[in-house]
């Protein structure tokens, strides 16, 4: 059969196909059943001209027209339309919390980085108090007493909801940051995200230690402590990540390198989603809860204490007896 | 003429080369030896060559076939990357230019008594960390910076991206272009992994895309200006390969991008064929072409 009588004979079934493709991939109609007026049939027929037009050597034009129809149609009939709240819930309620627990020994080395040096500096500052320069400046000092003093001028004058705003929007661009850091770090041989690690852990240790001393700790236990369960346990994670690419590209041990880069970030990628969402959680909490004046310590003590009991429960136990969806 | 892709096998036609496998025993067929050969290697499945055979016979091509379950082969084009390091960096300086107005937005509305800072930085944190996901996930695989180079992010098997996959190749972003985060990490040895991926992986695919199943496809057809068609058709005088047939179908759908002295200049190529000379040589091939194609 020449190609013109081929053209000839299906021209019609072709031309109705693309009106049904347009119709069917404007987004009003996506999701619908693509089985209605004999799409499924029409489109087999024009697979099986597409390898006619090839094995006849018919034009490219030709062919190239009823590929693009044929990539169409299957784009319609093979897109996985998986419900995305599936998705989510099964990534927070298994993925997430059983790839914490199978990177043990970084998740370890990364809490070893971060609290070690933290608490080393928080004992020498309880010991000797001028420790504490080395770290920070006295203009940095002076800020945080003045944040933090129970009878400065600052503290009398409630927040405005427009602020907590603001301090959000602040806190979550500050800590994604941060973590994206200790993250991406890790990419310098492993160095890189351990010494982010420690050096948050210091700056933290230390402020929070010269503040207890300073006799502060009424107004910054009860701030820190509920963001806290979140925001460091977050940090954490971004290094054990770090460190898990770094052993990825650097050792990759029985594998070849490329492979081991892909392995190590299809593990670091579990990671990286987490805490990702811990630290917008984080933001949440120190905007909007943490600096509510009104509440008495007490209250803001347990639920600060209920937090840090549901981020451990979450990360031993959640997750354990389900088998992956996926 | 077919170009192979070991510098050892260039001037050998593709079925020469296939000749050669066939007659050297294989890494697999020695565990199989009780297997027949087929006689034919194209009608069969690659495994039973070695990596290395294969490789060997495939050409270099920036086509990549997806089978589908019907049987079809669907010819899926990825962007390499030039195109992929434009889009890129259009969309770079699409989101400098946005932080840039929203400064000055906001800024103003500072001036005259309205702070909206908080909402400032909330929209900063979208632009900085969701852009490449919505537009990805809203426009079809595509950014800004994708449509102005034609160029989409589909799953491996050509259908749309689904939110999954849209989620990963976007949190990966910053990995794949760590150096435009931390300018002292190409003396590290890591650069930007992304473009080495892209240009050692064989659908010019970064880490993300690896890790999310993903790849970036070009979105344009060739489209060729038509000519007044002539209708008249000539025999022609010997019978001509597939090939050849194709060149001639494929020179007639083109020849309103040629200039006239070129399509003289070519069609003067078949002077042993027609023996026509100048435009009558072009008319003539374009003839050749309707007959070839059948036109009444």
């Amino acid at each position: 059969m020449k190609e013109s009588y081929f053209v000839h004979t299906k021209e019609s079934d072709w031309s109705e196909f693309l009106t049904s493709l347009d119709r069917l991939e404007s987004r009003w109609n996506r999701g619908k059943s693509t089985n209605a007026d004999g799409f499924t049939d029409r489109y087999r027929r024009i697979a099986h001209d597409l390898t006619i037009a090839r094995t006849r050597g018919y034009s490219n034009q030709l062919i190239d027209r009823l590929n693009n129809l044929v990539q169409r149609g299957h784009n319609l009939l093979y897109t996985k339309r998986f419900g995305w709240v599936h998705g989510f819930l099964n990534f927070f309620t298994y993925s997430f919390p059983q790839a914490v627990r199978s990177q043990k020994l970084y998740i370890l080395l990364s809490v070893l980085a971060f609290v070690g040096p933290g608490l080393g500096m928080s004992y020498m500052i309880s010991t000797q108090t001028e420790f504490v320069h080395t770290v920070l400046s006295d203009e940095q000092l002076y800020q945080l007493q003045e944040m933090y003093d129970p009878n400065s001028e600052r503290r009398r004058v409630k927040r405005t909801a427009i602020e907590n705003i603001e301090m959000f929007g602040h806190y979550i661009l500050n800590n994604t940051s941060i973590g994206l850091l200790v993250f991406i770090n890790g990419l310098v041989f492993g160095i890189g995200s351990i010494i982010a690690l420690a050096f948050n852990g210091i700056f933290i240790g230390s402020v929070i230690t010269y503040l207890c001393i300073a006799g502060y700790s009424s107004t910054v236990l009860p701030f820190v402590v509920g963001h806290g369960a979140f925001e460091l346990t977050a940090i954490v994670i971004a290094g054990a990540a770090g460190l898990r690419m770094a052993k990825g590209v650097f050792i990759p041990g029985v594998y070849a390198r490329k492979t081991s880069i892909k392995i190590a970030s299809k593990e670091a990628f579990l990671l990286c989603g987490g805490f990702f969402t811990m630290f917008i959680l984080a933001a949440f909490i120190e905007a909007f809860w943490s600096p509510s004046d009104f509440l008495p310590n007490s209250i803001k003590y347990s639920v600060g204490i209920l937090l840090w009991i549901a981020v451990f429960y979450y990360f031993l136990f959640v997750g354990r007896d389900k088998h992956s969806h996926r | 003429m077919i170009f192979l892709y070991n510098p050892y096998h260039l001037n050998k036609t593709i079925d020469e080369v296939l000749k050669n496998i066939k007659s050297r025993p294989s890494r697999q067929s020695s565990r199989n030896t009780n297997i027949d050969r087929p006689e034919n290697i194209l009608e069969t499945s690659h495994t039973r060559y070695s990596y290395r055979d294969f490789d060997a016979a495939h050409t270099i091509d920036s086509r990549f076939d997806h089978d589908t379950p019907e049987g079809v082969q669907i010819v899926l084009r990825p962007a390499g990357i030039v195109a992929r390091g434009t889009g890129f960096l259009v969309d770079e300086i699409i989101k400098l230019l946005v932080f840039f107005f929203l400064q000055l937005v906001f800024q103003y509305l500072g001036l005259i008594g309205l702070n909206l800072s908080g909402l400032h930085l909330i929209i900063v944190f979208v632009v900085l960390w969701l852009y490449g996901f919505i537009f990805e996930w809203f426009n079809d695989g595509m950014t800004p910076g994708k449509m102005m180079v034609k160029a989409k992010a589909v799953n491996l098997d050509g259908t749309p991206l689904s939110l999954y996959s849209a989620a990963v190749r976007n949190l990966f972003r910053p990995i794949d272009s760590v150096s435009l985060f931390m300018v002292g990490l190409p003396l590290g040895g890591v650069g930007m992994p992304g473009a080495l991926f892209i240009l050692f992986s064989a659908r010019f695919r970064r880490l993300g895309d690896h890790l999310a199943n993903t790849m970036v496809i070009h979105t344009n057809t060739p489209e060729f200006a038509k000519r007044e068609p002539t209708a008249t058709v000539r025999q022609i005088p010997q019978p001509l390969k597939v090939n050849e047939q194709l060149l001639l179908l494929e020179f007639q759908d083109r020849l309103g991008s040629f200039s006239e002295g070129r399509a003289i200049e070519l069609a003067e190529i078949l002077y042993p064929l027609h023996g026509l000379e100048g435009e009558s040589a072009v008319r003539a091939c374009m003839e050749y072409a309707n007959s070839i194609r059948g036109v009444k």
